[in-house]
């Protein structure tokens, strides 16, 4: 009875060490699989039966085959991942600034801003000469482009970003159905067994595809008893046992450079993003992007502002027959610095020059720009019949709201000079640039055409080059609008903003990456296959293999011994 | 930097983190060894700002220092050149005069023949059609001495005189921050086309308005505007007058205050603020600076007395006069009557100048140098009178009265009673002889003298006539003054009425006549007597005897045109006394070009010396931007030997290490 139960005993070892030389194979086949998780037999003594006094063991069983993974680890790794992928994308948006930016190079902004001052500082040199008075409108139309171009980069990298955002819905939603459906399938396998592991090859699919979810959106997973892994965004679930909610994309509006947003498409709710790449690209369209924008439409605000007020002081070589003003005035009864949007006007005068050169006379006349917030605040109507008291002059208010003043007869013309209330400047009337902001900032398109209206002078029109070293140096010369500081300055602190970020974003995420190895050093510790183990393992396997055939062998002689004496 | 390898855990160790990790040194190493290869093969540290942020903007603002010098260096060459032009053209103008002043000694002989003079003649016309071309000269885009009106031609030449129409603008470069240099030299400096001013001694003194600039304020000085504070002794309230910037802001902010529940009334006189309580009941109330601030007593409504006398009457203001300021708000507000206009005598002819619809300063100025007179009118320096200058060489110039009194309110009369006797003829005065200098022969015959040494001005040569005790019955009195129309003197005494019945032997009865006495020259040079006369008689008009005088107060441009123009016609005249005056101004505008040939000298020193301090500061910068960021080629070849060896040493261990397994021993 007991040598035909050794026998019985090992033909199970038998079966069980061939399962593991099975396990072994697979493992060394799988050694060079990426996202491959190593397994393990995991064998026990079988229970004992009782013969007379003494309980004897029955063998080996097994129990199961288990993955060799840490899930502590592989969460903390999947954190990290988030955080390096979202830190990434960043990175990249950044470069593509920094790639805008340009600099060191010819097409660099400041490069732009010292070149135009210089052409304006040739006209102060040579103002009699009209090839250099273009040549510096020129390099105004090239500042103005230059920060157009600027502007339209950063739209593109934030563009990038919101289309980049609807791909990354398509992959969640992709993602999210294959961890339900692979849910469904090893609950199915596994049969919510204790090893928790057999479906091995599944749950390897598994959590490549939960890497890759939880390098586009920070995820929280756990694993439930059924072996069902339940998948967070945010707090809300996107995937539970066989099910997962869709995702999709609105765009929410209320930006300029587009606002692509994540939402559960069944609740219309955001998607609560703490990190991966979605959080890299909101950081980047919102953040690095729309911040950058800003301070570049600063910076093209403060051009135009110095730049104008200089210039609406000033006169080219011949007086205006006709001014029309850039700013549009939404309400000619209010206050001329409520009138309309963006207006800096302050309570000061300024003059107006009428010339005829029949008689060969000029006549100047202040005009009082009054805002000092009381009922008698000049408003637009007021500025426009001061205008017409003039004489020689008819101002008024264009249908589309805007100021303009026109000589009353044939060989009139008018010129301005000493604005102290900035009236002249906001109105946009005898600026040189117009616009608002980085995208729109242009050279005005009258000045273009006719570079006589370029204001060199101060002293009159045709006299003299003063104007001209003044606008020379509106650029570079602190501004007691701007507290005390340059437009240069204001661009060389938004080049400095802006590359300190990316440096310290760089660090940030290299610190990021050095993390995720160590962390994906000590997982693939673990998980990933060791050759050599496995030689040893199989050395086993081959080992017990051989007893247990030899065992059996033994047992049937000493079956074959007792044969003989039947 | 990323680090170019991660720490092994103690523990397990499997095959995939050996290959992963040698796959990850490897590829760490390349890409250091991609980054040295890109700084050797560019020369620089870095190539995007974010690489190494602290010394990238430290470089662009070098690049941008860089940018600004090299554009100064271009701008002080190019003032170089102009100056340069400018220098040869100055010294040729030099060269003409000085030929001119050879003529001149030449043309100042006695014995000349006509063919001798018509040479003289002929020669000076050629060095004047020279003079004028050099003065007209055009460089580039500009005529050289026009001043800012650059396209405008310097001067016009139309044979007897030369009108200047360009101005005395500096045209100005950027040298250095913060620093210009003038890269043109005026008409004027050079060869002087602007006479001395005629300035109005009389203070225009313009009334305080409502619309009058803070900026205009005490002659110009301005006051700059912060705060105030009223107090009734008790309670305070403090004005922001921050961004008040006319008169009117602080008056309407005045108005604007209550003390305890007293509003305060501010107006302004024709001078300057007045400040009481609304209800113009009895009161304290103080005006006070705020902190260390002073314009309350700029305003000249700061109070000392603990109780002040109300209204509170501040001080005179003195605004500046501009182009702007109202005829009517000058003179203290009362204004003045311009309906008499001016005449503006230009050699020969004569501009009559009406001010009907001027309204403002600029509208009188206009008129006046719109008028062809050949004259600048504009607000003097110090802008609280007006000043008159011609721009006409070679001809004579005055302003006198037209119908009014005009010329005399605004100082603007050049033969006045103010006029030094010094200054008359051009400068030379008056020689005075020995005892009298002047006789007089009144209607009955009878004669007294007077003696000029102790008169300074024609006001007191007039004086010494009229107050003299030899001239004292009025019946026979000689009245000396002041032509009201035109200028010079005028000479009126009343004709006697033969008494009825005659008498026998009948009342002798002679025209009034003055004469030179004892060989002085006071008579023709008052212009009492012509030129080349000593006596001058009274003709009857009316009821008087007149002798109207001339006016011997010529004005004239200082400068090379006039003096040769006047030198020609002195030689044409055979003038010797005025060939010797013209000889003279031709010395002194020597001078002037020498003055103005040296001033540029030392402006083109100062170019080369800037411009040696911008070179060594580009060299600077050019250094220390390299310093910034241009490699350092030991190290980075040390370090690219060292990556190399790594990255060397990391494939051979990875193939060394991979060798290694239990399967080779089984």
């Amino acid at each position: 009875m007991s040598l035909f139960g050794a026998i019985q005993g090992s033909a199970n070892a038998l079966s069980v060490n061939q399962l593991g030389l099975q396990v072994v194979s697979n493992n060394i086949a799988n050694a060079g699989t990426p996202g491959y998780v190593r397994q393990e037999l995991i064998q026990a003594s079988s229970g004992g039966v009782r013969i007379g006094g003494s309980i004897l063991g029955q063998g080996v069983e097994v129990v199961g085959v288990q993955q060799k993974v840490d899930n502590f680890v592989l969460q903390q790794l999947r954190d990290v991942q988030g955080k390096l992928s979202q830190s990434q994308t960043l990175q990249e948006a950044n470069g593509q600034l920094e790639t805008a930016l340009s600099a060191f190079s010819d097409t660099d902004f400041a490069n732009a801003l010292s070149t135009f001052s210089n052409a304006l500082q040739d006209v102060a040199n040579q103002p009699g000469d009209a090839a250099l008075r273009s040549l510096a409108i020129q390099r105004g139309v090239q500042l103005a482009t230059g920060l157009n171009g600027l502007a339209s980069q950063v739209q593109e990298v934030a563009g990038t970003a919101n289309s980049q955002i609807t791909d990354v819905t398509k992959d969640i939603n992709r993602l999210t159905s294959s961890i339900a459906a692979i849910n469904k399938r090893i609950v199915e396998l596994e049969g919510g067994k204790s090893t928790n592991s057999d479906a091995g090859a599944l749950r390897d699919e598994r959590n490549k595809a939960l890497d890759a979810l939880s390098s586009l959106v920070s995820i929280e997973a756990f694993e439930q008893q059924s072996g069902a892994v339940t998948v967070l965004v945010g707090g809300d679930y996107l995937v539970a046992d066989g099910l997962h909610r869709e995702v999709k994309t609105v765009n929410v509006g209320g930006s300029l450079l587009g606002s692509q947003e994540v939402r559960l498409a069944d609740t219309d709710a955001p998607l609560g993003v703490t990190g991966g790449k979605l959080k890299g690209l909101y950081d980047s369209r919102d953040g690095a992007s729309g911040k950058f924008l800003q301070g570049l439409n600063s910076v093209a605000r403060n051009v135009i502002s110095e730049v104008n007020r200089v210039h609406s002081q000033g006169q080219g070589t011949s007086g205006f027959r006709e001014v029309i003003g850039d700013a549009v005035i939404s309400d000619v009864t209010k206050s001329l610095e409520l009138s309309g949007k963006n207006l800096d006007i302050e309570n000061g005068i300024f003059t107006i020059s009428v010339n005829d050169p029949q008689s060969g006379e000029s006549k100047s006349f202040d005009i009082q720009v009054r805002q000092n917030g009381q009922n008698n605040d000049t408003t637009v109507v007021d500025l426009v019949s001061q205008l017409n008291a003039v004489g020689g002059i008819q101002a008024s208010v264009s249908n589309d709201g805007r100021l303009q003043i026109r000589s009353a007869s044939q060989g009139i013309s008018f010129s301005f000079s000493k604005d102290t209330s900035g009236v002249l400047s906001s109105l946009g009337i005898n600026t040189f640039f117009t616009g608002d902001s980085a995208q729109n900032i242009a050279v005005r398109s009258d000045i273009v055409r006719d570079p006589s209206l370029l204001a060199i002078s101060i002293d009159g029109p045709g006299q003299g080059n003063a104007n001209a070293i003044r606008l020379a140096e509106a650029l570079s010369k602190p501004s007691s609008k701007l507290n005390g500081v340059s437009v240069a300055d204001t661009y060389k602190s938004l080049v400095t903003e802006t590359s300190q970020s990316i440096n310290s974003q760089q660090s940030i995420s290299d610190g990021l990456n050095n993390f995720y190895q160590t962390l994906n050093a000590k997982h693939l510790g673990l998980t990933g296959v060791s050759l050599d183990e496995e030689g040893i393992k199989m050395l086993l396997y081959q080992r017990a293999f051989q007893a247990s055939s030899r065992v059996i062998a033994t047992a049937n002689e000493m079956l074959n011994t007792l044969m003989q004496i039947v | 930097m990323l680090s170019s390898y991660f720490p092994v855990f103690a523990g397990r160790v499997s095959d995939q983190l050996v290959r992963g990790r040698a796959a990850y040194q490897i590829q760490s190493d390349q890409s250091s060894l991609q980054k040295l290869q890109t700084q050797l093969s560019t020369g620089l540290r870095f190539q995007k700002i974010s690489e190494d942020p602290t010394a990238a903007i430290k470089v662009l603002g070098l690049q941008e220092s860089t940018r600004a010098k090299q554009q100064q260096l271009a701008n002080l060459n190019s003032a170089e050149g102009y100056l340069k032009t400018t220098e040869s053209a100055l010294a040729s103008s030099q060269d003409i005069l000085n030929a001119i002043k050879a003529i001149g000694i030449e043309g100042a002989s006695n014995l000349l023949s006509d063919t001798d003079r018509d040479g003289l003649l002929a020669q000076i016309d050629g060095y004047l059609s020279n003079l004028a071309s050099i003065t007209n000269q055009k460089s580039q885009d500009r005529f050289l001495f026009t001043g800012g009106d650059v396209s405008q031609q310097p001067i016009s030449l139309d044979g007897r005189s030369v009108r200047f129409n360009g101005n005395d603008t500096d045209l100005l470069s950027i040298a250095d921050s913060n620093s210009y240099l003038a890269h043109n030299v005026t008409g004027q400096d050079a060869v002087g086309l602007i006479s001395e001013s005629v300035s109005g001694v009389v203070d225009l003194n313009p009334a305080v308005k409502e619309s009058t600039r803070l900026s205009d304020l005490l002659n110009g000085r301005g006051i700059g505007p912060v705060a105030i504070q009223l107090s009734d002794g008790v309670n305070r309230e403090t004005i922001d007058l921050e961004s008040a910037t006319i008169l009117g802001d602080v008056v309407e902010r005045i108005n604007a205050t209550s003390i305890d529940g007293r509003p305060i009334l501010a107006t302004l006189t024709a001078t300057g603020l007045q400040i009481d309580y609304a209800d113009g009941l009895p009161g304290t109330l103080r005006v006070l600076n705020v902190g260390a601030g002073k314009t309350a007593s700029d305003l000249g409504i700061a109070t000392t007395n603990a109780v002040p006398v109300l209204p509170i009457v501040g001080g005179d203001l003195d605004p500046i006069v501009r182009g702007t300021t109202r005829l009517a708000d000058l003179n203290g507000g009362l204004g003045f009557d311009v309906s008499g206009g001016l005449t503006i005598r230009q050699g020969d002819k004569s501009y009559v100048m009406n001010f009907a619809g001027a309204a403002n300063v600029e509208d009188l100025l206009s008129k006046i140098n719109s008028s062809g007179g050949g004259v600048l009118a504009d607000i003097a320096p110090g802008s609280r009178s007006i000043r008159i200058r011609s721009i006409e060489s070679g001809t004579d110039f005055s302003i006198s009265e037209s119908t009014g009194t005009l010329a005399s309110q605004l100082g603007l009369k050049t033969f006045s009673g103010a006029t030094r006797l010094s200054d008359l003829n051009y400068g030379k005065g008056i020689e005075l002889a020995e005892g009298n200098d002047l006789t007089f022969t009144r209607s009955d015959g009878t004669q007294f003298g007077i003696d000029l040494q102790s008169a300074v001005t024609i006001q007191d040569a007039i004086e010494l006539i009229n107050n003299s005790p030899d001239n004292a019955d009025p019946l026979l009195k000689i009245t000396a003054s002041l032509n009201p129309t035109g200028n010079g003197l005028i000479l009126k005494a009343p004709v006697p009425i033969p008494p009825v019945p005659l008498p026998d032997p009948p009342p002798v009865s002679v025209p009034v006549s003055v004469a030179t006495a004892n060989g002085s020259g006071a008579a023709t040079l008052l212009g009492l007597t012509a030129r080349d006369a000593t006596q001058a008689t009274g003709s009857i008009f009316l009821d008087e005897f007149v002798i109207s005088g001339r006016d011997t107060n010529p004005q004239e441009v200082k400068g090379a045109f006039n003096s040769i123009l006047r030198l020609r016609q002195a030689i044409a005249d055979g003038n010797t006394a005025e060939i010797g005056r013209a000889s003279e101004m031709i010395n002194r505008d020597i001078d002037r070009l020498s003055y103005t040939r040296g001033s540029l000298g030392i402006r083109l020193q100062r170019i080369d010396s800037v411009r040696a301090l911008t070179e060594d500061n580009l060299l600077q910068l050019k250094s220390q931007e390299s310093d910034n960021r241009d490699v350092d080629f030991a190290s980075l070849v040390t370090e690219l030997n060292a990556r190399q060896s790594a990255y060397e040493a990391n494939l051979r261990l990875l193939a060394q290490a991979n060798q290694q397994s239990i399967f080779n021993y089984l």
